[in-house]
């Protein structure tokens, strides 16, 4: 019944959690930078920021763009108007031309007094009134050209009518043209001349002004869209310097303070206008304080560990008994202690000699858990030992505890359970304070309760009397810590006492390893949880070949 | 009880506290900060503990420590109908004569 003695999980080394360490004199307590104070109001999320400016650089190019298809569309129109004045020029060019050949062709008719050379004459007529008709129907928007084209159609018949037509005549009734007649002739001609300048000129300037005109809406036009293009450059480069002033250059300082955190170091968190990096910047600041928290709970309870993690041990060895002795034939005796994860809790327990006759036995818990609780333990352990071993009596010993801890003032509450076995008889003085009751089974009886015999140890001043019992042949005193009736089943339901009893009565009452065997089993079978308390079973059993008064020995 | 919902209830009236559920270790600590300061300002203090469906050591020990608090400050700790398994754990502790038990 021996227990483990060999060191858990006690040597974390230290060089392994000395990143945890706050280096002397560093500053533990994060703060946040106020890199300029936080307007209550007016302050924009980068969001908005970025969706204004966003949206001004879209309504710019719109403008540019609407702007530019108004001039191209102009220019356009003005392009199309200097064609049509140019081939309105090329018409002036054609009623010259046919006018010309008209004259011609009269002069050589008149001369030479052949019907041949009036067909110039004749196609000259219709060539004119083609090129009129089409300059008529070009549908120019020029002042004056409907009365130039008038006067020079006009001029054009007085002409024919006047001076051509009676050329023609006279040469055909074979007399000389008089000089006279040609003189007007040439005179009209002159006219007629006269408003075809006067024609050409009104084309030519508007030629010349949608000239200029397309040149100047061409000029706007390549202006705009210059202009547009830079607008556009110029846009984009200050979103580029706003997303990188308001969100770019942010992020890196976070990231940056993030870092630095994560290396251990303290880092002030900036603040911001913007709402949503001001969030960013506090949620790190916030898990940099929790990190902060969390690491100096771990120092410390690294160096709680490290100053109470060897004494733990050295009491959680200490708790259990010093089994080195031999009990008398016949008897036999067994224990195990489940220890609660995590912690040194205030179970222990000691089995010894008074003398080579009589077994003492000694079950402490202590309510408390965690190293204190277990020294005030193994103290309550080392008292009772010595009372029971200078021969007082179970109850004695309790109230002989009860004295000493209310003079010095540090004894917890506890509960004991206290025995003092006759090999020989059997016959068993018992004490207890407070102590789930001890189970005494006989053959196969059911277990009989050795209940409390006064109140548990700490808060009331009390007595503690000694009460008897007798192990006879074939039977066994079983005393276990609360943690075994409390432990937690599947179903929340707790173990209990009664499955303990049902057990006991079922086993060998006379064999120790037997019974806490069968108690272990129950308890592994029935728990789920995790164990929150130390469970401690004790068993000293007596067996039937035992005579009921032979002399006993130990050794 | 589902595995999520709180194992102890803890209500207040006007002369004390009426438990429901199981106190052990992991609810000890809220229970032991609505016993100190004691509840009320009457002389009497009334402890429901009729729902209590379970108490270990740890929820023994608050009660007691209310009840001493309660005597040195004069006033009257008074444990009402105690379930019948936190009567079993006064007995057990052998503390039943000592607490105040209504009924006795």
């Amino acid at each position: 019944m021996s227990r483990s003695r060999h060191a858990p999980a006690a040597t974390i080394a230290p060089e392994r959690v000395k990143w945890m360490r706050p280096s002397a004199g560093s500053v533990y307590a994060p703060r946040r930078m106020h890199v300029a104070p936080r307007p209550e109001s007016g302050s924009f999320s980068v969001r908005t920021r970025l969706g204004v400016l966003a949206g001004s650089f879209i309504a710019v190019l719109l403008v540019a763009g609407a702007v530019s298809a108004v001039l191209v569309d102009r220019w356009v129109g003005v392009i199309s108007e200097r064609g049509d004045l140019r081939q309105a020029a090329t018409d002036v060019a054609e009623v010259r031309l046919a006018l010309s050949d008209q004259e011609s062709g009269v002069r050589g008719y008149v001369l030479a007094g052949e019907e041949q050379f009036l067909e110039p004459f004749e196609d000259g007529i219709v060539r004119e009134r083609a090129a009129l008709l089409a300059l008529g129907n070009r549908d120019l928007d020029v002042p004056g050209l409907a009365e130039r084209v008038a006067a020079v159609e006009a001029a054009a018949t007085t002409w024919r009518l006047d001076a051509a037509a009676r050329q023609i005549e006279a040469r055909r009734s074979g007399l000389a043209v008089p000089d006279e007649l040609l003189d007007d002739g040439m005179a009209e001609f002159d006219a007629v001349r006269r408003e075809l300048d006067a024609l050409e000129l009104v084309v030519r300037d508007a030629v010349g002004e949608a000239e200029h005109s397309a040149d100047r809406l061409q000029q706007r036009t390549l202006g705009v869209l210059a202009a547009g293009f830079v607008l556009a450059v110029v846009s984009a480069t200050a979103v580029a310097f706003a997303f990188r002033r308001w969100v770019t250059m942010p992020l890196a300082a976070i990231s940056s303070s993030a870092r630095e955190i994560a290396r251990g170091e303290p880092a002030a968190m900036p603040t911001y206008d913007a709402v949503e990096l001001d969030a960013v910047s506090q949620a790190v600041d916030v898990l940099q304080r929790s990190l902060s928290a969390e690491r100096d709970r771990a120092v410390q309870a690294y160096e709680g560990l490290e100053q109470s993690a060897v004494l733990a041990l050295h009491v959680r060895s200490e708790l259990t008994a010093d089994e080195h002795f031999a009990v008398a034939d016949g008897w036999t005796l067994a224990s195990t202690v489940r220890s609660a994860e995590g912690v040194v809790a205030g179970d222990c327990y000691d089995v010894g000699l008074v003398n080579s006759r009589t077994l003492y036995l000694v079950m402490i818990d202590v309510t408390g858990h965690g190293a204190v609780a277990a020294l005030n333990a193994l103290k309550a352990k080392s008292l009772l030992r010595s009372a029971l071993k200078s021969g007082m009596p179970p109850g004695d010993a309790l109230g002989w505890l009860s004295r000493h801890g209310a003079e010095q003032g540090d004894l917890d509450y506890l509960t004991a359970f206290v025995a003092a076995i006759e090999f020989a008889t059997g016959a068993c003085r018992y004490a207890n304070a407070g102590h789930p009751p001890a189970l005494l089974t006989v053959g196969e009886d059911d277990p009989v309760e050795l209940p409390a015999t006064g109140p548990l140890l700490g808060p009331f001043p009390a007595s503690w009397p000694t009460e008897t019992a007798t192990l006879p042949p074939a039977s066994s005193l079983v005393i276990y810590t609360d943690g075994l009736t409390e432990a937690l089943g599947a179903e929340r339901e707790r173990l209990g006492e009664d499955r303990v009893k049902r057990v006991l009565a079922e086993s060998e009452a006379g064999d120790a390893h037997a019974v806490v065997g069968e108690l272990t089993a129950l308890l592994d079978g029935f728990r789920v949880a995790r164990q929150t308390d130390d469970v401690s079973i004790v068993c000293v059993a007596r067996d039937a070949s035992a005579a009921p008064d032979g002399a006993a020995s130990a050794g | 009880m589902s595995e999520s919902a709180p194992i102890l209830r803890i209500d207040q009236h006007e002369r004390g506290l009426r438990l429901t559920g199981e106190i052990d270790a992991s609810c000890v600590d809220a229970l032991g900060a609505r016993l100190d300061p004691l509840p009320g300002t009457g002389e009497r203090v009334e402890i429901d503990l009729a729902g209590v469906d379970f108490i270990d050591s740890s929820g023994l020990r608050i009660l007691i420590d209310a009840h001493q608090r309660a005597e040195r400050a004069g006033r009257r700790l008074v444990i009402v109908e105690p379930s019948a398994v936190a009567r079993r754990l006064f007995e057990i502790a052998g503390v039943a004569a000592f607490l105040h038990l209504e009924p006795a």
